[in-house]
């Protein structure tokens, strides 16, 4: 059996560790670069391009070159997150067959899981050249504040790379299993983190070899991507105002002026003042026009204000669920790339009442979580056991649409819960059970997991019968659902592990696909 | 004497009040009052005698001698395990005696096996039993109790080894560890948790069906996260009301009781000691109120619910 492997895959880049000499170590890519950028290309001749060759051709072939999809996996074509992605990308995002938003780069639509499943085969390969042996399997990190669906999908992608996927985990714990695994005696930690395009933070305690999640909450939706776009709009407004050329419809434009962005934004970090100097941005009446600007820090501080009071209200609803204040907190770890800003350190400083732990890597703390995680597993060693929860409340919808809540959010999995449940009227004979995922109180706002139907109800006044619903959630966060008659004794039951975008066809077809290609670059 | 038999046969009787049974005859202390308005007909002994303030053999001796005395007498119908049974909602959990026998080709050592086998049996016993805690733990002892058990029981630390039976029981002892932990660490309350707690049971009946009728099949009893919250409540409601018969206060009492008739399912004794507090309760101020309850005795949960916020103004 091969060596076990942990992946951070991130909206903006991806980092590998493996477990070495008895400890974790992140795994730099042949550039000598310890993260890889999350970037998928094709080039002009066809050929397909990861990571780094993928970004140096983004300005060039920027139609062809796709990005961030971890903001669009696991979403459906019509949620606003994808139409909001889909109204910037420069490449062409196009409705599958599923609902499911899809790239179109030439004649192929790319399904997320695939460009997902892309980026991890990569990641996979960069550990196998390091350890100079096969990888079979993988922890893989996620936002502690993906659906179930977005996990699903993110298995897939695994499964397509090749992988076998030990555990999903979230990302704030990875980094607090790392954190923990230097520490001893008793603590709280939060983990604040904010990564290219989600927001997560979670509470932890941990003590006598036990790390405990409290609570978790977040945003899936709101990371460095966002305050990018806000500098690329920022300057497209002030070009527009200067050179009264619009530049939006640009997808070149678009392309180097966010480039641009993300690396003012990192300069602003360490300076006062960036310079955003772009010759020839394009051309009108025959002139070149250049772009040649400056951005301070406070402008991008008040671009992004908002952004990071946003933030901070998630951590407050956090602490809120652990039971906890600020105060009582022992420890904060940053951790996402973004946690590099001034601004987002002293908000963290000023909302905690204190520094935050600077130890670790906000880049690689989250890979190297994952690779202790499934070294833990798969190991005699155990160390540190993780209690983990689960981040979103499940629940069944009930007459007039409301949403039973069985499992609440927070909750320490695995766990069972069952609730009894009766018909609405008389001489019902069967029930449609639909299974939910959120915290609205409201059905249909929630993310619907799956659904089934028990029949066979002997006839009864309505409010009759005894229909107990049970929810399970393995240790491997897999959930599934049953309901049985109390009074037949008849069951039916689901597991909830096909909510994937992908059909299970579509998904082994893409990884017999991808296994062949692998196949082909080898030989 | 039937204790000295095998516990587990006394601990399956299950009681119920004698018919004609009259509370006024007995003057309880509040825990005896307590652990008398939990005898309803389905809930057995060895569940009963964990669930007062008294210890476990000052329970056995007062269900004995309410026993002896005729106020109580045995169900001889074996339907009462099951609403507990089902409630736990442990699958399987009840057989595993006969299933689980220790074996030396398991990736687990024989003494872990036994644990196992060990922990099973306290599953439906008392929640601090199984954590191995006294009564009175604090929030620490109890986390430590429940951390060090989750260290031993949770499944991860039994990935991918060959466990045959013992996967799916570890895996329900770690869900029972939980929720023990979970109803023993429930800060205690205030008023106004049970009043969110009924209003959520309200609701809840709703959410399952239109009918009134449905509000008996999802009282807050199975909701689970609710069940040790109102038992709390219940306990708490119950001792000031047996203080106040005590002192003959007669209208405080019911007020409490009515209160605890409103989120408890309503046990014979609960039904009788409310009538007879009604009955004795006779203060001038609270006349116009008592006709009120009167007219809605026994009617529909949300009659009920009515005149108890009605209840709630005046008083």
């Amino acid at each position: 059996m091969g060596r076990v492997i942990g992946i951070d895959l991130g909206t903006t880049n991806s980092c590998v560790a493996v477990f070495e000499d008895g400890r974790p170590i992140v795994v730099p890519n042949s550039g000598g670069y310890k993260t890889t950028p999350s970037m998928f290309g094709v080039a002009d001749d066809g050929k397909r391009l990861v990571g780094h060759l993928a970004k140096r051709q983004a300005i060039t072939n920027a139609r062809h070159t796709v990005f961030a999809t971890k903001r669009l996996i696991g979403r459906r074509f019509d949620d606003t997150e994808a139409q909001r992605t889909l109204e910037f990308s420069p490449f062409e995002i196009v409705r599958g067959p599923n609902d499911d938003p899809r790239v179109r780069i030439g004649e192929k639509a790319f399904t997320c899981p695939e460009i997902a499943g892309i980026i991890l085969r990569r990641m996979k390969r960069v550990a196998e050249e390091y350890l100079g042996e096969p990888v079979e399997e993988a922890v893989i990190t996620v936002p502690a504040y993906f659906t179930d669906t977005q996990r699903q999908c993110t298995r897939d992608a695994g499964k397509i790379a090749g992988l076998e996927v030990l555990r999903i985990i979230n990302e704030p714990t990875a980094a607090a299993l790392a954190y923990g695994m230097t520490r001893h005696g008793d603590e709280k930690i939060a983990v604040y983190d904010l990564g290219g395009g989600t927001f997560d933070i979670s509470i932890l305690e941990m003590s006598s070899g036990v790390l405990e999640v409290l609570a978790t909450a977040g945003n899936t939706f709101l990371g460095g991507e966002d305050l990018d776009r806000r500098i690329v709009t920022h300057l497209v407004q002030g070009f527009e105002k200067t050179a009264k050329i619009d530049l939006k419809g640009d997808a070149m434009a678009l392309q180097r002026l966010k480039d641009a962005a993300e690396k003012a934004k990192c300069d602003l970090s360490v300076r006062e003042v960036a310079e955003v100097n772009l010759p020839f941005i394009t051309s009108s009446g025959g002139e070149p026009q250049h772009l040649n600007t400056e951005i301070s820090r406070e402008t991008l501080e008040d671009l992004v204000q908002d952004i990071v009071e946003e933030t901070l209200k998630s951590v407050d609803e956090c602490l809120a669920d652990a039971g906890l204040s600020a105060s009582e907190v022992n420890q904060v770890v940053i951790v996402g790339g973004q946690t590099r800003m001034p601004m987002v350190q002293e908000a963290v400083t000023r909302h905690f009442g204190r520094r935050p732990h600077k130890g670790v890597n906000p880049d690689e703390v989250v890979a190297l979580g994952a690779v202790l995680h499934a070294h833990m597993l798969v190991e005699e060693e155990k160390e540190l056991l993780l209690l983990d929860v689960t981040p979103l409340s499940l629940g069944i919808s009930t007459f007039g649409g409301h949403f039973a809540r069985l499992i609440e959010r927070n909750t320490t999995v695995p766990v069972t819960k069952a609730h009894i449940f009766t018909t609405t009227r008389d001489d019902q004979s069967a029930v449609k059970i639909r299974v939910l995922q959120g915290e609205s109180d409201l059905a249909e706002e929630n993310d619907l997991l799956g659904e089934f139907i028990l029949a066979g109800i002997p006839l009864a006044p309505k409010g009759e019968p005894e229909i107990e619903v049970s929810f399970d959630i393995d240790s491997s966060g897999m959930v599934s659902v049953s309901a049985r008659d109390l009074a037949t004794g008849s069951e039916q039951s689901i597991a909830v592990n096909s909510t994937s975008t992908l059909t299970s066809e579509e998904l082994e077809q893409l990884v017999a696909d991808h296994e062949a290609g692998e196949v082909r670059l080898k030989g | 004497m039937q204790e000295q038999e095998s516990g587990t046969a006394v601990g399956r009787r299950v009681l119920r009040l004698a018919p004609g049974f009259d509370p006024g005859g007995i003057k309880p202390s509040s825990v005896e009052f307590f652990l008398l308005s939990r005898i309803d007909g389905r809930t057995p002994w060895r569940v009963l005698r964990e669930m007062g303030g008294m210890s476990v053999e000052e329970s056995d001796l007062c269900l004995e001698s309410w026993l002896a005395a005729g106020f109580v007498e045995v169900c001889h119908s074996d339907c009462g395990d099951q609403g507990l049974r089902r409630s736990l909602s442990c699958e399987g959990s009840t057989k595993v005696s006969d299933s689980l026998r220790v074996d030396p080709s398991l990736d687990l050592d024989l003494q872990t096996q036994r644990r196992v086998t060990e922990l099973l049996g306290l599953l439906e016993g008392p929640d601090a039993l199984l954590l191995g805690v006294s009564d009175e733990a604090n929030e620490k002892d109890l986390k430590r109790a429940y951390f060090k058990l989750s260290r031993e029981f949770h499944p991860d630390r039994y990935f991918r080894r060959n466990l045959g039976p013992y996967r799916n029981q570890i895996e329900i002892i770690f869900k029972g560890i939980q929720k023990a932990y979970e109803n023993l660490s429930r800060p205690p309350l205030a008023s106004s948790v049970v009043r969110d707690a009924v209003l959520r049971k309200k609701e809840n009946g709703i959410l399952s069906s239109d009918s009134g009728h449905s509000q008996d099949e999802s009282t807050p009893g199975d909701f689970q996260g609710l069940r040790s919250e109102r038992e709390q409540r219940a306990r708490e409601l119950m001792r000031a009301a047996a203080q106040a018969i005590s002192q003959n206060h007669f209208s405080e009492a019911r007020r409490c009781l009515e209160i605890v008739a409103d989120f408890e399912p309503e046990t014979p004794f609960l039904r009788q000691t409310l009538a007879h507090v009604r009955s004795r309760s006779v203060d001038p101020v609270e006349a116009v109120v008592k006709e009120e309850v009167g007219q809605s005795l026994f009617s529909s949960p949300s009659r009920k619910s009515e005149t108890r916020h009605r209840y709630v103004r005046t008083g």
